[in-house]
Formats: structure tokens, C-alpha cells, sequence
């Protein structure tokens, strides 16, 4: 299979670019190209046993490391008119870093300053490249937090998280990113730079950046609100009868003013999964024994038992087998099951600050949920929470080897219609994907839902993106039809463009204005954001 | 269960990277293609059945790694892409695909390891040159120097220690690291014969004790003696060491190969205690420390990376005005060298201190 061959385009920038930066943070070769001619959208993953190595690579990548240097290379990019994609670790899933047009990858990962951390203020200033493990280890080792532990943290950067609206797992006490954010620097489609930190009311200024994609220009700086690390921490597993029991608990919570740091509701079959049950069948042996042994065994009972354990065996067999190509009839098979043997939704929050508040906060929260019907199981939900918080990611591996592809969806609505909006896209993609949800990312006035599909990837060229679509469609159309935002935290990139005037109606002259004032030669990341 | 390199492979080609950010070589460089995952995603392609057109560039990401294993401290299914990308760069060197900084690498080492046996045959006193005995000693080739303090210190302690007869310099490490999978083999047979008359041998290169233990018998190799590092043999006697009066702070490094591929951490520490030292750990310590940059034959194939990981690694020391560093290792102590910041062999502080106590 031949790579991709220099481009033209490619051959007469990178004299250009060499001048700018270094002749060894320009590459035009096949390999550099090819590595960031895909993000971690599953959907571009879909061709790969076929041979497809990614269908957009730039014409070249480059890696400034100053920002006259990002400066220097906008303004070739409008002299040549050539598309520029901001680029962090290209872990997104909704491919926002695809150079659907060519052009530049400006890889931003050797900009990673560390540039204050002002223990007065509580503020931290960071270039843009920082990896989001290496940024809050630096905060760790120091006595202080971001808050900020999206489930990409080993593999994202700051300016990806600027440029998403990420969130992380804690959001629910410390905010989402852009609750942050302090102060931002940006440069622009013109090229010029934007440091809202000089303006008297910089903090929201800066808000009109993130959330950006990359469509008005590169971050390349942020000053951050830090926090001193916890002194302690409450972590509480409860079991509630049913999802709607449970989102009525954290309602109750979050309305009160009460901030836990972790709040996530499972529904019936993700709380089997988030708690890890070993599924069994009848021909198999007992299963060792897990490293929280009685406690987790406890757990089990309160939420299946022995025939919890069969029926989450006959579902992962299913989920690697043939029934996942029947999508329709496995969900119902499951919601069968469940209904039969679950007993009830797990429910695990944790609060945490300064000790004494803290402890208070977690009588009161727990006290809460209790009077909302939720039975206390006792810290070990959640310590296997924090212990296995990342483990899900590592999962995506064995579903894409398993010929299937997994997917996630992030919505967020009103507390009034989270209902539906939970029934409703389930009833949406239940005939073309197995799905599962858990809730998390509590508001005083809503709540995010995290949408897990699984479906069998089809060999037949063509067929398993047709799919695929098919069930992103649904999900969407599903979605925005009880008025819920179609990317609680992952942002829209080029899987939900077309989605966005649904969802945002004549509000997108707002950012059309935004646009064509901070990028009036369209050179940054054409075809996102629904730009 | 481990996983076989086929599936290894796979599992990396579809994992979103979740290693990345304690790959030295890739935070140095910040480039995708020389993420653990594009690396092993990059392997797969190569020997897969949709092979991509195969060249010395393409190649090259599997030499972009320093073989460190931090990678698989942070996978949850155990793999192993520092030791599958030398099995890489074997494929790619019997392919003609070989990275060109290596081209002479056989006959480097071979020369290297023959000035260092030579170097040690020449500060060495001739008695302690045998073919036989309790415990072999091997410097290693960075450090041919070594076995007088090595020596020096397990006399003071009782410790039955020589230096084997025609061994050579090194022991082969860097031959496995570079694809030469032949010339390791043969080296490794050399090795081994030098060595059939030693119940045990202790290899001061971390990097070399591990393929002495690991892959000389995975390379149909059988090696009499037990192999140890010098920390573990002398940590045998840690009770017969004087306890030192107070000689300062000083942070230890631990070797990538001591600490993650052979599991020792604890030695050196102890060591470094009862003379006195006080140890000042890295935020990233023992299973989870960094890099020096020095393995998998990186400071050959992509030297200013291998220095740029150095200089990360270093940071801290700087930072907190320590001034010192310590290792068990002669690659890594060669590796931290720089201004303003001491870097030194464990041995040569214990051998010092017990000299003075």
C-alpha cells in the first residue's frame, strides 16, 4: 500500500516554515503526515483492518514553540490561503483535527511553559501544550488542583480542553473548563494575538473563545483558577430503585447548594458494568475472588446476585458475538434480563475540600440522598470508583478487536425533560446499537447523560461507517428534539456540524459574526463547528 | 494474562494513547508518530497482511523509543512496547530497513566492549582476573573503570568478588536494543561461556543484567550464574556497612531497567541511607520515574531527543537546589551529567563513604 506522496503544497510551504521554526519542527514525510491524518473519532477507525490509513492528511505538520512563532505561521497561511488545524493530542471523537482541506497541522505540544502559579491568587498560567497528567501533576506536587480529570487526561492537552469545553470527572464541584479559565491567548485568523488577560474584564471575554475548535484561531496560553489539593475526601456508593429515583436524588442535591466533586448516577446495566460484576454461566467456574473480596461481593448482591452474574455473561457473549449485529433484539433481550434480575441503579458520589467543610458537606449530601430513597452501601462504590476511573478507556481495544466499534455521546438538558431525554434516545438507537448510559456532570438546573453505544462493525466496504452514521443520527435527531445540547463536553467538530443548526437555530450568527471578525480568510479549521 | 504480540499489536492500534504522557520520547518530542501507540500501530502495518509500502523512514518510529517500560506500567493489559519494538527493529533490520545511525552497530559494540575489558584488565589488579568463583563482576562498558571501586568496596565488606576471565566489555544489551537479534545471539553465547564457572555474576549496567536474565535464555541462551545488580549484592551486606554520619541530600535516579524491569528499588535507597545520605525522591519514583533517555540506543538514533529527556529529567534537581544526583546505573550517571548538577555512581558514593567512616 503506497503512502500518501508529498504534495505540492507541502513541498513549497515547508522551506517557509523552516524559517519560521526549526528545520526539524517541519515535516512533510509520509509518516509524520499520516499520523495526524486521523484523530480518536471510532468512526475513522472503522476502515483501518481495510487498509484505509486515514483520508485526510495535512500537507504538512509543524511545531512552533513561541507564540511570534504561531504568529509567523497564520500569516503564511493567509498569504498562501491554506486551511490551518490547531492541533493538542488529537484525542477528540468528533474529529475536530481532521485536515479535510490539507493545509497545516500546528501541533502545539512544545509549547509547555509553566508560566506562574500565583499562590496568592490561586492562579496557575500554562502554555497551551501541556498534557493534561503532566499539567495537574505539576499542580499536585506543588499542594494544589485544577479539578480538572476528564477521562482523556493522559492523552489530552490544555488547548484541547479550551478548545472542547471539556469537562472533567469532579466538574460537578470544580466546573467545567471554562469555569476555570481565568484568561486565555489566542492567536487569531488575522494573527494577531488576543490576551484577554489584559483587558479589565478578560474572564469573559475569554468565553467567547472557548468552546472554539479551532475555528478562530490557536490557544496558546491560558491562566487557570487552581485550587489547594483536598485535605479530604468522602466517597459513598447508594443504591436507588430506579434512574429517575436516582436523578431525583442529585437534583435534590445539587439544588440545595451542595457541591459534591464526583456525582454518577449508573442505569440498571452500566451499574453491573461500572461495578465490574463477574459474569459467570452455569458452566463456569466461581470467579476469583475481586481485590475488595466480601465487600464487592456485597455490592453484587444488592444489585444482581448469581443470576446478575449470569445475565452480565450471556450480555458481554452477546456483545462480542453475533447478537450485536441485532442490535433491536439484544436490547430488549437485556432489558428482559434486567428487569428480572437487577435490583436498581448505583449511585456514587464523593465530596471533598478542606476537612471540616468537607465533612459537613458529606452529611448533608448523604442525608439528602437518603431522604430521596437512596440505601447507603458505604465508601466501597466509590473507592473502586476512583481506583478504576480511567479503566473504561482501555476497554475501546477489545470491542474494536472484537470486530465492533464502541462510541460515546455526551448530551445535557434541563432537569424537566432529563427524562425523556434518556427514554428518547434510547428508543432512538435501540434498533441500531446496544446502549447503556450513566449520568453525571450535575447542574442546580440540569443534568449531562453519557450515551454508550456498542454495534457490530460490518466487513463489507462502506457498511460499518453506514452504521455507524446511522446510529449517530439517531442519537442526535433524538436528542435535539427535547431540546437538549448536542455536546455536553466533547465538542462538535466535524461529527456534529450538521447538527448544530438545529440545535443553536439563528444564535449561529453569533458565531458566523465571530467567525468572519477573528478569522475574515477562513484559514483556521474549515468545516467544523458548523462553520 | 499477557497478551501475544499479534494482539498486543492491535490493542495498541486501537488504544487512544493512554501511555503517551509517560513516553519520554514522545513528551520530548510531541510528535504522534513516536506515541507508543503510533509506534506499535506502525509495527503492525508493517508485518500486517495490509503491509504498508515498507522504508527505512517508515521504519524509523520503532527506533524512537528508549525501551524504558513506562509505558507498560500504565497499561492496563501489561504490554510491552518497549521490548515489541525491538523485536521490530530485528524485522526491519533482516528487511534492509535497518536505521541508518546503526548501520555499524555490531562492530561499535564489539570495539567499545574491547577497550572497556581492556581498560578494566589495565586498572585491575591480575588475581582478580578468574574463570571461577563465587561472584563475576562486569562493569559494564560505560564504566570499565568501575570494578576498582566495585572491588574496592566488596573487599571492605567480605564479599567474595572477582572479575571473570575474557569476558568481554559489555554484555550485549545494546546488540538486542539495535535489531542485531544474530550478533546478540553469538554475543551472548561468548558471555555466557566466560561465565559458566560463577555461581553468580553481578552486571552494574542494568540494561545488560536484564538481557543476561531475560533474553539470553529467551535467545536459546542457558547462563550458569544468577544474575544480580551490584545494589542488590551489596545490600546482602547492608548490616556490615558502618552507618555513615550525615552526607548531604542528594536525589535518586532510578535506572528504567533496575527499577521496572528488574524490580529493584528498595536496595539502592537502603545503601544510600546507611552511609547517610539523605534521598530525595523524585515526584516520579521507583515504578513510575522517568527516563534518562539513555536506552534502546536513542542517544545513536536520535541524539537531541535523548538529550532533551535528560534535561526534563533533570528539572527537579535544578528546581529544588540539590545539586546532586545518584544512580546505579553508568549509562544513566553518564546521561545526567551536566552543569551545575553532580551526578554520581551509587558504588563510588558507598565506596567512598565506607572509606572514610
Amino acid at each position: 500500500m503506497p503512502l500518501p506522496a508529498p504534495t505540492t503544497r507541502g513541498e513549497a510551504l515547508a522551506p517557509a516554515l523552516r524559517s519560521i521554526t526549526a528545520p526539524d519542527r517541519v515535516s512533510i514525510t509520509p509518516t509524520d503526515r499520516l499520523a495526524y491524518a486521523r484523530d480518536l473519532w471510532p468512526r475513522g477507525l472503522l476502515g483501518l483492518e481495510a487498509g484505509d490509513l486515514g483520508a485526510h492528511p495535512p500537507d504538512a505538520v509543524v511545531w512552533p514553540e513561541t507564540v511570534e512563532e504561531v504568529q509567523a505561521i497564520v500569516r503564511l497561511a493567509i498569504a498562501e490561503r491554506v486551511p490551518i488545524v490547531p492541533y493538542g493530542a488529537g484525542s477528540g471523537v468528533c474529529g475536530g483535527t481532521l485536515a479535510l482541506r490539507g493545509g497545516l497541522v500546528v501541533d502545539v505540544k512544545r509549547m509547555r511553559r509553566l508560566v506562574e502559579i500565583d499562590p496568592a491568587s490561586l492562579t496557575a498560567t500554562f502554555d497551551a501544550g501541556w498534557i493534561g497528567e503532566h499539567l495537574e501533576h505539576e499542580l499536585e506536587r506543588r499542594g494544589f488542583t485544577l479539578g480538572h480529570f476528564p477521562s482523556s487526561i493522559m492523552c489530552s492537552t490544555l488547548g484541547g480542553w479550551l478548545a472542547a469545553r471539556s469537562a472533567g470527572q469532579c466538574s460537578s464541584r470544580y466546573g467545567k473548563i471554562e469555569d476555570m479559565v481565568r484568561s486565555v491567548e489566542l492567536v487569531d485568523g488575522r494573527a494577531e494575538v488576543i490576551d484577554t488577560a489584559r483587558e479589565p474584564d478578560g474572564e469573559h471575554l475569554a468565553q467567547l473563545l472557548v468552546g472554539s475548535e479551532g475555528t478562530l484561531g490557536i490557544f496558546t496560553r491560558a491562566r487557570l483558577q487552581i485550587r489547594p489539593a483536598p485535605e479530604a475526601r468522602h466517597l459513598r456508593g447508594f443504591a436507588v430503585p430506579r434512574v429517575a429515583a436516582g436523578c431525583e436524588a442529585i437534583r435534590r442535591v445539587m439544588q440545595r447548594g451542595l457541591r459534591p466533586a464526583v456525582v454518577r448516577l449508573y442505569d440498571e446495566l452500566d451499574t453491573l458494568m461500572a461495578l465490574g460484576i463477574h459474569a459467570t454461566s452455569d458452566a463456569e467456574p466461581p470467579p476469583a475472588p475481586a481485590p475488595e473480596g466480601a465487600a464487592l461481593d456485597r455490592w453484587i448482591d444488592e444489585f444482581g446476585g448469581r443470576e446478575g452474574r449470569r445475565a452480565l455473561g450471556a450480555i458481554r457473549r452477546a456483545v462480542v458475538g453475533a447478537a450485536l449485529s441485532h442490535p433491536r433484539v439484544l436490547n430488549r433481550a437485556v432489558d428482559a434480563v434486567l428487569g428480572r434480575v437487577g435490583r436498581g441503579c448505583l449511585l456514587v458520589i464523593g465530596v471533598e475540600g478542606d476537612a471540616r467543610l468537607a465533612e459537613a458537606e458529606a452529611n448533608a449530601t448523604f442525608r439528602e440522598i437518603e431522604a430521596a430513597g437512596g440505601r447507603d452501601l458505604g465508601p466501597g462504590p466509590g473507592e473502586h470508583w476512583l481506583r478504576h476511573r480511567y479503566d473504561v478507556s482501555f476497554k475501546l481495544s477489545r470491542v474494536f478487536e472484537a470486530g465492533a466499534f464502541g462510541d460515546t455521546m455526551e448530551v445535557a438538558v434541563s432537569w424537566d425533560r432529563l427524562m425523556d431525554l434518556y427514554r428518547t434516545v434510547r428508543e432512538a438507537v435501540a434498533p441500531h446499537a446496544f446502549i447503556m448510559a450513566h449520568f453525571s456532570h450535575a447542574y442546580p438546573d440540569g443534568c449531562s447523560i453519557y450515551f454508550t453505544f456498542a454495534a457490530a462493525a460490518p466487513t463489507e466496504p462502506g457498511e460499518a461507517e453506514r452504521r455507524y452514521d446511522a446510529v449517530w443520527r439517531a442519537a442526535l435527531t433524538a436528542a435535539t428534539s427535547v431540546g437538549a445540547t448536542i455536546s455536553h463536553h466533547h465538542g462538535v467538530g466535524l461529527s456534529k456540524a450538521a447538527f448544530m443548526p438545529s440545535e443553536h437555530g439563528e444564535s449561529m450568527a453569533i458565531l458566523r459574526a465571530l467567525k468572519e471578525a477573528l478569522d475574515p480568510h477562513h484559514v483556521f479549521n474549515p468545516g467544523k463547528l458548523g462553520l | 494474562m499477557t497478551l501475544d504480540l499479534d494482539t498486543s499489536l492491535t490493542y495498541c492500534t486501537y488504544c487512544p494513547k493512554l501511555c503517551r504522557h509517560v513516553c519520554p520520547v514522545s513528551s520530548a518530542e510531541g510528535r504522534e508518530t513516536v506515541t507508543p501507540q503510533t509506534k506499535m500501530a506502525t509495527m503492525r502495518l508493517l508485518r500486517g497482511r495490509t503491509a504498508i509500502e515498507a522504508t527505512v523512514e517508515v521504519a524509523a518510529s520503532l527506533y524512537a523509543c528508549t525501551g524504558c517500560g513506562a509505558c507498560t506500567e500504565a497499561c492496563h493489559h501489561d504490554i510491552t512496547p518497549g521490548r515489541h519494538l525491538f523485536t521490530g527493529r530485528a524485522e526491519a533490520e533482516r528487511a534492509g530497513l535497518g536505521a541508518p545511525a546503526l548501520a555499524t552497530l555490531p562492530e561499535r559494540v564489539r570495539a567499545k566492549a574491547q577497550r572497556a575489558a581492556l581498560t578494566t584488565r589495565e586498572l585491575v589488579a591480575p588475581q582478580r582476573f578468574t574463570a571461577a568463583g563465587e561472584t563475576a563482576y562486569l562493569p559494564g562498558c560505560d564504566d570499565p573503570a568501575g570494578a576498582v571501586t566495585a572491588l574496592a568496596l566488596a573487599d571492605r565488606l567480605g564479599l567474595p568478588l572477582d572479575v571473570p576471565e575474557g569476558t568481554p566489555g559489555c554484555a550485549g544489551y545494546p546488540l538486542l536494543a539495535g535489531g542485531f537479534d544474530d550478533a546478540f545471539r553469538l554475543h551472548a553465547e561468548t558471555v555466557a561461556r566466560s561465565l559458566a564457572g560463577f555461581r553468580r555474576v553481578a552486571v552494574a549496567c542494568p540494561s545488560c543484567a536484564w538481557a543476561m536474565k531475560v533474553e539470553y535464555p529467551a535467545h536459546g541462551v542457558p547462563l550458569a550464574p544468577e544474575v544480580v545488580h551490584p545494589t542488590e549484592l551489596f545490600a546482602e551486606a547492608l548490616q556490615k556497612i558502618p552507618v555513615g554520619e550525615a552526607r548531604g541530600e542528594a536525589f535518586y535516579h532510578d535506572p528504567c531497567y533496575l527499577a521496572r524491569w528488574l524490580g529493584v528499588t528498595e536496595e539502592p535507597r537502603q545503601l544510600l541511607q546507611r552511609v547517610g545520605v539523605s534521598v530525595r525522591e523524585f515526584s516520579r519514583s521507583r515504578a513510575e520515574g522517568v527516563c534518562c533517555g539513555g536506552g534502546g540506543v536513542l542517544p545513536l538514533t536520535a541524539p537531541a531527543t535523548a538529550d532533551a529527556i535528560a534535561a526534563w529529567r533533570l528539572d527537579e534537581v535544578r528546581e529544588a537546589g540539590v545539586g546532586s544526583v545518584i544512580t546505579a546505573c553508568p549509562t544513566c550517571r553518564r546521561r545526567l551529567e551536566s552543569d551545575g548538577v553532580a551526578s554520581r555512581s551509587l558504588i563510588d558514593v558507598l565506596e567512598e563513604a565506607t572509606r572514610t567512616a
